[in-house]
């Protein structure tokens, strides 16, 4: 195992492996997606209480979960090259935070629009969607810090800091809808006693999720190897590539 | 969609520019980068010949 990540921490090793990664990873998530659509948008029943209204579960949810989960790995990466000093570290946390971002602007307009109908306005001040909002700030502090510097390691080490600092609020939001007054409904499927919602609706939801993981991990990979190319372009790897590609 | 289209069809439209976007973007950019590492090696070839 050690072995393992030795080898995929090396440029050009990743560079090499990362690109049919990419593309299998890119068609797991659009299968997932288009199955994920039809089962939300066809197959799943209409809510007893939301009628049709409900089946933008399927996307503000995902993209919900999506901005958590990627905000984490980015703090995990950032973490790991301001300790190891392991460059592609530094590179996988910079490559994931624009799809991070965009994540969490999608699950902040979702949630919007959902709002609406169901709660007669787009938006309110309250826990969840202020905290999910500061999330879509740290992302945007993170991007400009990470690119303030003329020298890059000044920017992956300062940048690294704010995504640890950071951390703190995604338990934050997550619990934001128990610890607070909130307009916004509590946890349907990550809670105690397992998930409060019919299997009809949970699994295109279930399954949209997967895809939308494959289509991180897919962007990812893509911004990862430009990211490296681009880094490392005086090495003699990087100029083979360059020449034979 | 029972009286909500305005909102439902809004909401998957923003998802799928977003997300469409971001692998356009990505691809993209790794064409460019490529391309101009191409044409500087180029350009070290003829300086140096």
């Amino acid at each position: 195992m050690p072995k393992f990540f030795h080898q995929l921490a090396s440029p050009p090793h990743f560079y090499r492996i990362a690109g049919p990664w990419a593309r299998w990873f890119g068609w797991i998530a659009l299968v997932l997606i288009l199955a994920g659509l039809y089962g939300g948008l066809w197959w799943a029943p209409p809510d007893y209480q939301q009628g049709d209204g409900f089946r933008i579960i399927y996307i503000h949810v995902p993209s919900a979960w999506m901005s958590l989960f990627i905000y984490v790995t980015m703090a995990i990466s950032a973490g790991i090259g301001l300790i190891w000093r392991i460059k592609l570290a530094h590179i996988v946390a910079a490559a994931a935070a624009p799809i991070g971002a965009s994540f969490t602007f999608l699950a902040l307009v979702t949630g919007s629009l959902w709002g609406k109908p169901m709660w007669g306005t787009y938006w309110v001040w309250d826990a969840r969607l202020t905290s999910e909002l500061l999330l879509l700030f740290l992302y945007l502090g993170y991007i400009s810090l990470n690119r303030a510097f003329p020298d890059q390691r000044t920017g992956d080490r300062a940048s690294a800091i704010l995504a640890l600092v950071g951390v703190i609020n995604v338990p934050i939001i997550h619990y934001s809808v128990q610890w607070w007054n909130t307009l916004h409904q509590g946890p349907t499927v990550f809670k105690a006693g397992g998930p409060s919602i019919a299997p009809d609706m949970l699994i295109p939801l279930l399954v949209m999720a997967l895809g939308f993981m494959a289509y991180f991990g897919s962007v990812l990979l893509i911004r990862v190897r430009t990211d490296v190319l681009e880094r490392e372009r005086h090495k003699n790897w990087a100029q083979l590539v360059v020449e034979n590609e | 969609m029972g009286g909500y289209a305005a909102f439902v069809w809004p909401a998957y439209g923003v998802v799928a520019v977003v997300m469409i976007a971001n692998v356009v973007i990505a691809r993209r950019r790794h064409r460019r980068v490529l391309e101009a590492l191409q044409r500087r090696v180029e350009l070290d070839g003829r300086e140096v010949a």
